[in-house]
């Protein structure tokens, strides 16, 4: 084995990347933006306070049990309460979910506060977007409301001293109730994040994304590869190298060099971000990057071998980064997923990679405790090194 | 001449037959990924795996038995019962989603004591922890606002403090079955004090009865299809979503690709030739536009076409409607590409820039997450993103059924950004002494 060669065919790769401004983006500054933007997505980025959608609320009643159901609504994230100036009609309510620029609205008829006084069913109806989350909140917590006119309705009318005060009291104060927490590294801390066991969304994203454009990055400098075949120059360095063996040791290297320089940079600069770490295990983390930009490297040689034209190349690496990625739950943590798609996320580098992060950061885990995905992910980089050199010919000859 | 250079833009594009089928397949692959993954194959609403449940408790098996089948046969889950050493373990090693962990004593259920009922979540968990979680709560509710409504319509019926009147207790008091035996067979005054207790308590509870039988208020709810909605969550075919996203997402790379053919040509060295062909002053950036356009509508056909078949997505109540969306879309992302194809240098640059645009407007406009769920800062961005506008008019046909009449000022919107990006790229091409400068 020849160290010098390889070694140089490594400084030429890294030295191609380097003099791309281009590659550089793609590198570092994409990556970053994506974990920024959908780690904003996934929820409270501790970016102080954000206005809610609204439900507006019409309110032709104007009585005291119509102002306690709006006060029952109040106070929530997830969507902001706004009453109307006029009291509007249960069509202008409609109308306004149906353009989409109210996530519900609420009408209250005029009778509200009157039928229930005497008695009578007090009619009361939300339009809502079911398709939106704060939409879908803000009726559970309608339903809870009505729940608790309608407990104080039965009471009124079972009891002639029924005590509201003390109704009120063991409503807010209830006696048996729930205590609920997370168990795990981060049980102890807040969670404003969509992500339960989570305490901030960059937890998910900033992993997912330095994984995601490791692999992307890769599959698309396949079209490099397959360019410098049609030109010859693979031939010519096999012809300077001597033997096909020591080229593909270099082509492989070479990406496996950048991809661990563009992880660490990543992963370092994804520590600025709010409630964003890695776990207790510096062991793992670099194991797993190392396994996972080794797997990628060999996928992208792989894929190289299959690709005569750099369309087929842009096409084969742009559908393989996009589909390992889509269905190694790099986009969406995996356990949205049914349960075969799981089966299938862990059949893949990516699943097996992110898998390791959520359970360093979520549960604490080290390298004993992700023994499993780090093994499946040397035995991924096993099969495909294995691949590939039984196909590499086919690149340089 | 227009005809015969988009012929042959149409017949350079399909020589690449793998590179045609991965531009046909890939938004197809992805989005039944997508749509498998939240929606389930062939539409419908979304579902979840039963989730597994750790039960910690040891009641009796008149309770546990009922309360196993009630949850098993909900199909939310699937409930394991074990002591709280194992529940840990399940739940720390995500076996287990969460935990419910029973009171030690039950009868604390029953009593006047506070009493909590334990959930632990799996700290990996986003979504199925939670669920068990809002579900407890809304079962609790009903108990707690039974509790509260009862206790305060008949204080007296609750459990007697220390030194006040206890019939119940009074009769069962002691530790020897035989004494309460005898009091029950001798009618002892402590009998009838409990009987009569048991008696105001069934009086009670049939009053309380009968009070909710007429319900204090009846809510509506109505989603924006104007039906009564039944339960909690998203109505639609997910694939509704999420293959018009996709569709339009693959269709920038797509116009992309066309717009950089330009680099190609060059490269190859027809461009030159085709240069000194009488061409008009801007045949040749309109040929590549229309070509870019046709390009994009089969691509769009094919793609709505496949989801009509395979994941039985809506294609909208009003029949012009997709179609006039259609082209208002691939003539906006045929003009989009155009202007950058002028201003790079090589095709691996113009790849690379169009490749960092597509995922950035695809990311704020909508494509990958409904811009509705998003936060209102990027609510607001993804206005500036044309990708945008085709999103929302796709929405606005499949998932709203909207027809022709409410969809033309976003149409209009779209072959706006056309006319104007074309412009730019004509005044572009012009700047740079048109014909001689594309060389």
């Amino acid at each position: 084995m020849n160290a010098g060669v390889i070694r140089a065919l490594v400084g030429l790769h890294v030295r191609q990347v380097a003099a791309d401004r281009a590659s550089l983006f793609w590198l570092f500054g994409m990556p970053l933006m994506f974990t920024v933007l959908m780690g904003m997505m996934f929820g409270d980025m501790n970016a102080g306070p954000r206005e809610a959608p609204e439900l507006t609320v019409f309110d032709g009643s104007r009585g005291p049990a119509a102002r306690g159901l709006i006060e029952a609504l109040g106070g929530h994230e997830a969507f902001r309460v706004v009453v109307a100036d006029s009291a509007g009609s249960w069509e202008t309510a409609r109308a306004l979910v149906d353009a989409g620029s109210r996530t519900a609205a609420l009408h209250i008829p005029a009778a509200f506060d009157a039928d229930l006084a005497a008695g009578r069913t007090a009619a009361l109806s939300l339009a809502y977007d079911p398709d939106r989350a704060s939409a879908q909140t803000a009726r559970t917590v309608l339903e809870e409301a009505v729940l608790r006119l309608e407990f104080l309705a039965a009471g009124r009318r079972a009891a002639a001293g029924f005590d509201e005060a003390r109704f009120d009291a063991l409503w807010r104060d209830p006696r048996i109730t729930l205590e609920v927490r997370t168990l795990g590294r981060l049980g102890g801390e807040p969670q404003p994040s969509a992500l339960a066991g989570f305490s901030s969304g960059f937890q998910h994203t900033g992993p997912s994304y330095t994984l995601m454009f490791v692999l992307m990055f890769m599959l698309m400098s396949v079209r490099d590869i397959v360019t410098e075949r049609r030109n010859g120059t693979l031939r010519r360095l096999r012809l300077a190298a001597a033997s096909p063996w020591l080229l593909a040791v270099g082509l492989f290297l070479g990406p496996v060099v950048v991809g661990l320089a563009q992880a660490a940079v990543l992963l370092g600069l994804n520590l600025l971000l709010p409630g964003m770490d890695y776990g207790d295990s510096p062991g793992a983390l670099v194991l797993t990057m190392v396994l996972f930009t080794a797997v990628s490297s060999a996928l992208a040689l792989c894929v190289a071998t299959f690709c005569r034209t750099p369309g087929q190349a842009d096409g084969l690496g742009m559908t393989a980064s996009m589909l390992l990625a889509a269905l190694g739950g790099l986009w969406w943590p995996l356990e949205v997923v049914p349960g075969f798609m799981q089966k299938i996320a862990l059949a893949l580098p990516t699943g097996q990679a992110v898998t390791v992060f959520h359970n360093m950061i979520g549960r604490g885990w080290g390298l004993a405790g992700n023994a499993g995905h780090l093994a499946a992910l040397a035995a991924m980089l096993a099969a495909l090194l294995a691949l590939a050199a039984a196909r590499f010919r086919r690149l340089v000859d | 001449m227009l005809r015969v250079l988009v012929t042959k833009d149409i017949r350079r594009w399909w020589s690449d037959r793998q590179a045609v089928v991965v531009t046909l397949l890939l938004p197809l692959m992805l989005t039944a990924v997508l749509g498998i993954s939240f929606g389930g194959f062939g539409g419908g609403a979304p579902e979840i795996e039963a989730i597994p449940l750790a039960l910690v408790g040891d009641p009796p098996s008149l309770l546990r038995d009922p309360l196993d089948r009630a949850l098993t046969e909900s199909g939310l889950f699937a409930p394991v019962w074990c002591d709280s050493a194992e529940a840990d373990r399940l739940v720390r090693t995500g076996e287990a989603r969460a935990a419910v962990v029973l009171p030690a004593d039950l009868q604390d259920l029953l009593s006047s004591e506070r009493v909590a009922i334990g959930v632990w979540k799996d700290p990996g968990s986003v979504l199925q922890a939670d669920i068990v979680e809002q579900i407890l709560r809304r079962m609790l509710l009903r108990v707690q606002g039974g509790e509260a409504v009862y206790l305060a319509a008949w204080p007296a019926d609750g459990f007697p403090a220390a030194g006040e009147p206890d019939p119940f207790g009074d009769l069962l008091e002691g530790d020897s079955l035989a004494a309460i035996w005898r009091r029950l067979r001798d009618r002892a005054p402590e009998v009838a004090a409990a009987r009569a207790k048991l008696e105001a308590i069934l009086d009670h509870q049939a009053a309380l009865h009968d009070a909710f039988a007429t319900s204090a208020v009846a809510l509506t709810v109505v989603d924006r299809t104007g039906q009564e909605a039944k339960g909690v969550g998203p109505s639609t075919n997910m694939f509704d979503y999420i293959l018009p996203g996709m569709g339009v997402f693959f269709l920038m790379f797509a116009a992309a690709a066309a717009a950089g053919d330009l680099h190609r040509e060059r490269a190859g060295g027809t461009l030159r030739r085709l240069l000194v062909a009488p061409l008009g002053s801007t045949d040749l950036l309109v040929g590549k536009w229309l070509f870019a356009m046709l390009n994009g509508l089969l691509q769009l056909a094919v793609l709505f076409a496949a989801g009509k078949l395979l994941f039985r997505m809506n294609l909208g109540t009003d029949l012009l409607a997709l179609p006039l969306a259609a082209v208002a879309t691939s003539a906006m992302l045929a003009s989009l590409f155009l202007p950058l194809a002028l201003l790079t240098a090589n095709e691996k640059q113009m790849g690379t820039i169009s490749t960092g645009v597509t995922l950035f407007m695809a990311l704020v406009g909508g494509n990958f997450i409904n811009v509705d769920q998003m936060p209102p800062v990027l609510q607001a961005a993804g206005r500036f993103t044309p990708n945008y506008w085709a999103n929302r008019t796709f929405n606005d046909i499949v998932v709203h059924g909207r027809g022709v009449g409410e969809i033309l000022p976003r149409v209009a919107v779209l072959f706006g950004i056309a006319a104007v990006l074309l412009a730019v790229a004509v005044a572009i091409y012009r700047r740079r002494g048109g014909k001689a400068g594309l060389l």
